[in-house]
């Protein structure tokens, strides 16, 4: 497991050499795309952290990856730059680090939204808004059905909560009583 | 000399007649009782002498003993009397103390009696409050139970619609 701090290193180096190329975007969604492929297939990862195995056959291996996916130039670069240092394996956690990087460098914030039932557009709406008009960022809404919600709505951004879900004032209401 | 004086005695008392009587025998006798006394007069007084002084030594000894064993007497019976003397100091030395440890043992056994009480009275307000909690617990999680069975049979769109609109208002009141 690669620390964090390691990943957000990666990813900030990234970002400074693509944010004045504007490549942020598309780098952003090939390491995404392939970090979805090394989640579906562990084995990959298992590859690339074997120090059996030699870096030869994993520059094979990589290429081929390169090639069947596609990716820019940059990214590919950026692949061959984790394998020599030994990070490949941990291409996830950097690519969600970058992720998040450009999504700060670009002033977005992600919030994930659980409601009992689906927001009605208007609802939807009202939310978005108020959530930018709160963090004065611009806001990524990521909508969860939650059944086991009774009503209301929960809003998560980064480590802040903003409950008003019917649950959050029973648990108010039972620890009131319990005083 | 005994035969000498028997001669004496005989010729003296031949012609007088008197050789058939007892007298030459008598005179004998005395002159043997006078050469006696005149012999052993000194060995005698000096026998009765020393037979005297030991008497006297024996009886001062006797008498030095007797003394001894009075004083000795003496000294036991001080001695005794001074021994109840002694008994009953020691037993009215041992009464305060005993008394003094019973005072002592009581005053801890009281307040050990007191701790034990202390502790006892905490241990029943703990088990008290971790019932009464447990109760509360029990009825409280009852409630939520309930409350929330009876919220989901009976949310309806609309509650669910003010809900979200009451945290969206909410949201709004958030400073930036």
């Amino acid at each position: 497991m690669i620390s964090l701090r390691i990943a957000r290193r990666y990813a900030r180096a990234l970002a400074e050499y693509t944010f004045p190329r504007q490549e942020h975007e598309a780098v952003r969604n090939e390491l995404h795309a392939l970090a979805e492929v090394f989640r579906e297939a562990p084995l990959l990862s298992d590859v690339f952290a074997n120090p059996i195995i030699p870096r030869a056959q994993k520059e094979r291996v990589l290429q081929t990856l390169i090639e069947r996916a596609n990716v820019g130039r940059t990214t590919a670069t950026f692949l061959h730059l984790l394998l020599k240092n030994y990070r490949l394996q941990h291409l996830e956690a950097i690519a969600r680090a970058f992720a998040e990087e450009v999504d700060r460098r670009l002033g977005i914030i992600n919030v994930e939204v659980r409601a009992a039932r689906p927001l009605q557009e208007a609802e939807r709406r009202d939310l978005h808004r108020q959530l930018e008009r709160l963090t004065g960022k611009i806001v990524r809404v990521r909508e969860v059905v939650d059944e086991r919600l009774l009503g209301g709505v929960q809003a998560r951004l980064d480590s802040e909560v903003y409950d008003g879900s019917l649950d959050a004032r029973l648990q108010t209401l039972r620890r009131q009583l319990l005083l | 000399m005994d035969i000498l004086l028997l001669n004496v005695a005989t010729e003296i008392g031949g012609p007088l007649g008197l050789v058939g009587s007892g007298l030459p025998r008598v005179v004998n006798f005395l002159i043997f009782v006078a050469a006696l006394y005149y012999l052993l007069r000194k060995p005698v007084n000096e026998f009765f002498r020393q037979r005297a002084q030991a008497i006297a030594r024996e009886l001062e000894e006797a008498r030095r003993a007797r003394e001894a064993a009075a004083r000795e007497l003496e000294q036991t019976r001080a001695r005794l009397a001074r021994l109840d003397e002694e008994v009953a100091a020691i037993r009215a030395r041992a009464e305060q103390e005993a008394e003094a440890e019973y005072e002592r043992l009581w005053r801890e056994a009281q307040i050990e009696a007191e701790k034990i009480r202390a502790v006892a009275e905490r241990e029943i307000e703990m088990a008290r409050r971790a019932a009464e909690l447990e109760l509360k617990t029990f009825l409280v999680e009852r409630a939520m139970a309930r409350a929330r069975a009876l919220l989901r049979q009976q949310l309806t769109e609309e509650d669910h619609q003010r809900l979200v609109a009451q945290f969206i208002e909410g949201l709004a009141e958030v400073p930036r």
